[in-house]
């Protein structure tokens, strides 16, 4: 195994886009990447896309986007682990770099959402769930969430008031963000009087749904100090990926997150640091709770501690453990299949000292932790400035 | 989405009779798996009827199919036997859920799927 450098970012503003196709956006993300990078060329692609075929009524997303991106006969891999198919995608272009198998990957992500109706749209997203024994008894995203903040808020002693926090400060970064969905602030008092959607979460505690896309460029370190070197260097230090139960119920403990907590020690092992070393990083905030459980699976916090540390500014840009710079899912937008690789974007422009005005100073790592469904699958990764 | 028949159908045994399966060394697998970690065997069992709640929510936000009953309570509910399943809880002021909460399973109408109306059953909880 070599040693992987991301050498090449994509984004484009997100949110509901009614101008840009599905193809529309891969093609312009990848582009993007591909000019940031200055590569004249790929090797192979792996497309994070969750459901092409429900959102957007097309599958073999692999020829497509080979096609659309003008790249054809270079094989392509579309990637479906829900809301964390970006993340699986970055650690197979990861891992096929890292083998010696191909010398540029580009690693993207990709959901075209407002094509279909609300319902139709909570519809596909629901499949990440247990078809037969969540959905069909009447439970939906925001209802598994809203399970786990009930179950937090008892053990704990979670307030609503700390979830509210989530999304007030990640609004504030967002507000940064100039490829955001919603780049504005939100107070205190609109989360906590924004509509019901599933007791106790609100709407301003749901990410959005949203179209966009994402791309990187990964390829050896070695390749990149002779070719691609024109940028500070982050380097790919740890990844790890896990599973758990697809139904909530299923679970031991529904106040905590395993696959986070078991893809978490991998990427830590493999890295040789610990939650300590970690200067920022970008979680999987689909529900606010989600911010506060996923904090405390990665060991930033203790078990339960989450949420004090979103109240007390602990996770905000000037804390000390900055969590979601970009704003997060919350305020960035969630295309499901894009996230995981926008993450990496995120810590990668922080790491290079890129980040504008929500710049954090001077980080030296950073964790990026993308979710399938209610915590069914994980990925970690960990990424170095050198 | 359309859904044809044959996929509800082949769910009823764990809808409506609650058939489940207990491994030798005591998990209740709901529904029952083809397979067990290390090839360990299991006997049929039906679920327990009674248990309590042990996370919930109150849906404002439903999927069409279920629209028409918002707002509803959702639970997860440890059955006497230990074995853990979701469930709407019916006949209940939403209000007065409570983690901690005994309930007991009822045979009731799930949801009406498709264009061709076809009407489900199954499994929900109410207040014992």
């Amino acid at each position: 195994m070599r040693d992987v450098a991301v050498v090449g970012l994509g984004l484009h503003k997100w949110g509901e886009l009614w101008d840009l196709s599905l193809r529309d956006m891969f093609t312009i993300a990848s582009r993007n990447a591909m000019d940031d990078a200055g590569v004249d060329h790929i090797d192979s692609m792996y497309i994070g896309c969750m459901s092409g075929g429900l959102f957007a009524a097309q599958e073999h997303i692999g020829s497509l986007m080979a096609d659309y991106l003008g790249v054809t006969p270079i094989p392509v891999t579309r990637v479906e682990s829900a809301c964390a198919s970006g993340g699986v995608a970055f650690r197979l272009a990861w891992m096929e770099v890292a083998s010696g198998l191909s010398e540029i990957v580009l690693a993207g992500g990709v959901e075209k959402m407002t094509d279909i109706s609300g319902d139709e749209a909570t519809f596909a997203l629901s499949t990440a769930a247990d078809t037969e024994y969540e959905g069909y008894v009447g439970v939906t995203f925001p209802g598994l969430y809203a399970m786990m903040a009930a179950a937090h808020m008892q053990k704990y002693g979670t307030t609503l008031e700390q979830l509210a926090h989530v999304s007030v400060k990640n609004h504030d970064n967002g507000a940064l963000n100039p490829n955001a969905q919603y780049p504005f602030p939100v107070t205190l008092e609109t989360v906590m009087n924004s509509t019901m959607v599933a007791e106790p979460l609100r709407l301003l505690h749901c990410s959005p749904i949203t179209d966009g896309a994402a791309a990187v460029i990964l390829c050896s370190v070695e390749l990149a100090r002779e070719k691609y070197n024109d940028r500070p260097m982050v380097v790919i230090k740890g990844s790890g990926q896990a599973t758990d139960t697809i139904a909530l119920h299923s679970r031991a403990d529904i106040t905590s997150l395993k696959a986070v907590e078991v893809a978490a020690k991998k990427a830590y092992g493999m890295a040789g640091v610990g939650p300590k070393d970690i200067d920022l990083t970008e979680v999987h905030d689909c529900f606010s709770i989600a911010e506060i459980m996923t904090t405390e699976a990665l060991g930033l916090f203790e078990p339960g501690e989450g949420g004090a540390a979103a109240e007390n500014g602990v996770t905000s840009r000037d804390g000390s453990t900055p969590v979601n710079t970009s704003g997060g899912l919350k305020s960035k937008g969630h295309p499901v299949g894009a996230t995981g690789i926008a993450q990496i974007i995120e810590l990668t422009t922080q790491l290079r000292g890129d980040a504008g005005k929500r710049q954090i100073n001077n980080p030296r790592v950073g964790l990026a932790q993308n979710m399938g469904g209610s915590g069914g699958s994980s990925t970690v990764h960990i990424l170095e400035r050198q | 989405m359309k859904i044809r028949s044959p996929r509800y159908h082949r769910e009823t045994p764990r809808r409506f009779r609650l058939e489940a399966e207990k491994t030798k060394s005591g998990k209740i697998f709901f529904p029952p798996r083809k397979y067990y970690e290390n090839g360990e065997k299991a006997e049929p069992i039906r679920l327990a009827e009674s248990g309590k709640v042990v996370t919930y929510t109150v849906i404002h936000t439903a999927p069409a199919e279920h629209s028409d009953l918002t707002p509803y309570a959702i639970a997860i509910v440890e059955l006497d036997d230990g074995a853990r399943i979701t469930s709407q809880i019916a006949d209940v002021d939403t209000s007065k859920v409570s983690i901690g909460m005994r309930v007991k399973i009822e045979f009731r109408k799930i949801r009406t799927e498709g264009d061709e109306g076809l009407l489900c059953y199954g499994y929900k909880v109410v207040p014992e």
